[in-house]
């Protein structure tokens, strides 16, 4: 390791873990000793993961709520004020009136999960501070194979329980291979 | 993920000797009802009120209990083609409750009797001048080769209840047997079947509806019919299932059926409520909009008086408050919670079953009638009691599964 490299501070430490099995067992092990800054990545989703990270139900899904209401609301009111009272028109020798609506409806539908997916699909960017050009896990060179085959686990050095000699003992302890510390950018 | 500390569990009986006092006053209340029921229907004239309101009582309570177990026989087939792990634990209630569908064939039976008072297609055709509507759609209900003509409406509804009954039974014995010896081989072979099984199921599910429950109105056609009753089919099966299950539980089997199992069946309740609403709305829209007598006279029936006030109670009780309750993740996950509207929509699909068929003989606003709960009691606790005396012929969950430890440590 070049001196270079020592003087930039740690970013975290990383370990490989050969299944999706493995990756779940240790999670549950890091959740239970206490970290707080950590996170699994492995190729695929693996069920029941949150549960053994230990997090909490996200708040993405009120969110979409408010955002799928908003768009319904958008849609009633961008029909109804103009159709019923702005400028009445008689189609089909239907009468105006609030029980005409069926029309409306796949609009409203509609409004209502594109504001809903749009609402979910930013919520996720903003949530997950996307888009990102860079991120310390690449300078290290193995991460590649994450998309591929390969299970890892980070505990990040801003964990209060974190020290650079005792995680990675803990990390080989719990069956991580190839536990690597890993700098920041500088 | 490594299942090696769970612990397969034991087979479990059910064990019905203990319900006897329950088992008795179902089968009295059911037989009482059937007789009491059965008698005054066929004892009253044909064409009289009284006769014609025992007809479409007993039609309105044959569709409610036959949708409800063609949507329990939907989710086996559905569980079985999507290749499903989640509910092997619960897979066997589905079998039990669809298995019951060759006794509908029994309670089909009064139908046959009535049918000049309930299917009228059958007396206008007799009459000298035939309706033009009828005469192009009298092929339908029977062929014609000359002078032969093969009753077409009566074929249908005997290779629909062949199918419904053989299927069912097929997939509770085969399940039952897996039980015994534990290959594999049978989970491939049930799979196999289900894929020709959801084509028949979607041409039967759709004749039937044409068939018994719209044409008294003949004159009446929608593409989305047999959709729509299919819709409602799947929730309140899906809904029966779920209290089946929590019942069981209740009285101590099925002790490993969780908070994710209720998820996904709550996820799947939601579904089939949006999709009820989805295509009862598609069905008006459509009709509203195109404004042809024809296809209009049929809600215009269902919105004179006071049935406009159930129909109106139906979109919302049948769609928007089950939505918005089903919308959060604990009243899935909450066992009462997930009960209480199971019954609900049980309650819902009532009514709109109710909205279906009464129409046809109160064109003036509900009226209702005795029979409408004779009718309804005459079926349900018949079957509820050949239901629970068939619990104990089977394990309550398929034992040997080669997929029950996947769906014991299910998570959502």
């Amino acid at each position: 390791m070049s001196a270079a490299s020592l003087s930039k501070p740690a970013f975290a430490v990383i370990a490989e873990f050969p299944s999706a099995g493995a990756l779940y067992e240790a999670a549950e092990k890091v959740r239970d000793a206490g970290f707080r800054f950590w996170d699994v990545h492995s190729p695929f989703e693996i069920h029941g993961m949150n549960k053994a990270m230990g997090l909490g139900k996200s708040t993405l899904g009120y969110i979409i709520f408010c955002g799928g209401f908003l768009g319904f609301t958008t849609a009633a009111l961008l029909e109804f004020i103009p159709s019923s009272y702005l400028f009445p028109l008689i189609v089909h020798g239907k009468p105006v009136n609030f029980y005409t609506n069926p029309p409306f409806f796949p609009i409203m539908f509609e409004l209502t999960i594109l504001f809903s997916a749009f609402t979910a699909f930013f919520g996720v960017f903003i949530m997950n501070r996307l888009p990102r050009m860079h991120h310390p896990l690449f300078n290290y060179e193995p991460f590649k194979r994450v998309t591929n085959d390969a299970f890892f686990l980070v505990i990040e050095s801003v964990d209060p329980k974190f020290s650079e000699i005792g995680t990675r003992e803990f990390l080989e302890g719990i069956g991580g291979k190839e536990v690597t510390l890993i700098y920041a950018n500088d | 993920m490594r299942y090696e500390h769970l612990a397969v569990p034991r087979p479990e009986i059910f064990e019905s000797r203990n319900l006897n006092r329950i088992l008795l006053a179902l089968l009295g209340v059911g037989a009482c009802s059937l007789l009491i029921t059965l008698i005054i229907g066929c004892a009253a004239p044909g064409g009289s009120e009284l006769r014609r309101q025992f007809a479409f009582s007993w039609l309105f309570a044959f569709l409610y209990f036959f949708t409800i177990l063609i949507g329990c026989y939907f989710w086996i087939i559905v569980h079985h083609s999507t290749d499903s792990g989640w509910g092997i634990v619960v897979r066997r209630q589905m079998e039990n409750l669809a298995s019951l569908i060759p006794w509908m064939v029994l309670f089909f039976l009064p139908l046959f009797f009535v049918r000049r008072d309930i299917w009228n297609w059958i007396t206008a055709k007799e009459s000298p001048v035939i309706d033009p509507n009828l005469r192009d759609k009298l092929s339908y209900f029977e062929l014609r080769f000359g002078s032969l003509v093969i009753p077409f409406f009566w074929v249908r509804a005997v290779l629909c209840f062949a199918y419904f009954s053989f299927a069912a039974l097929y997939f509770r014995r085969t399940s039952i047997r897996q039980d015994s010896d534990g290959d594999p081989k049978w989970s491939v072979q049930m799979r196999g079947v289900s894929f020709p099984g959801i084509l028949l199921f979607a041409a039967c599910t759709t004749l039937l509806a044409f068939d018994w429950f719209s044409s008294p109105d003949y004159r009446w056609a929608s593409t989305m019919w047999g959709v729509y009753i299919f819709a409602g089919a799947a929730g309140a099966g899906m809904a029966t299932i779920i209290l089946v299950v929590m019942g069981l539980k209740n009285a101590g089997y099925l002790r490993f059926v969780n908070e994710e199992h209720y998820h996904i069946m709550g996820k799947l309740l939601f579904t089939f409520t949006i999709f009820w609403g989805y295509i009862g709305f598609a069905q008006y829209m459509l009709i509203w909009y195109a404004n042809i007598p024809e296809e209009t006279e049929w809600f215009l029936r269902r919105n004179v008086e006071s049935w406009n006030v159930l129909s109106t109670f139906l979109v919302i009780g049948r769609f928007f408050l089950p939505f918005l309750y089903l919308l959060f993740q604990y009243t899935k996950r909450n066992a009462k919670f997930l009960a209480a509207i199971s019954f609900w929509i049980l309650g819902m699909h009532v009514l709109d079953t109710y909205i279906t068929i009464m129409p046809f003989l109160h064109e003036r606003g509900f009226e209702l009638s005795i029979f409408d709960l004779l009718a309804l009691l005459s079926i349900g606790p018949l079957l509820a009691f050949i239901f629970l005396r068939r619990l104990g012929g089977a394990s309550l969950f398929p034992s040997q599964d080669p997929r029950l430890l996947e769906s014991l440590k299910l998570s959502n």
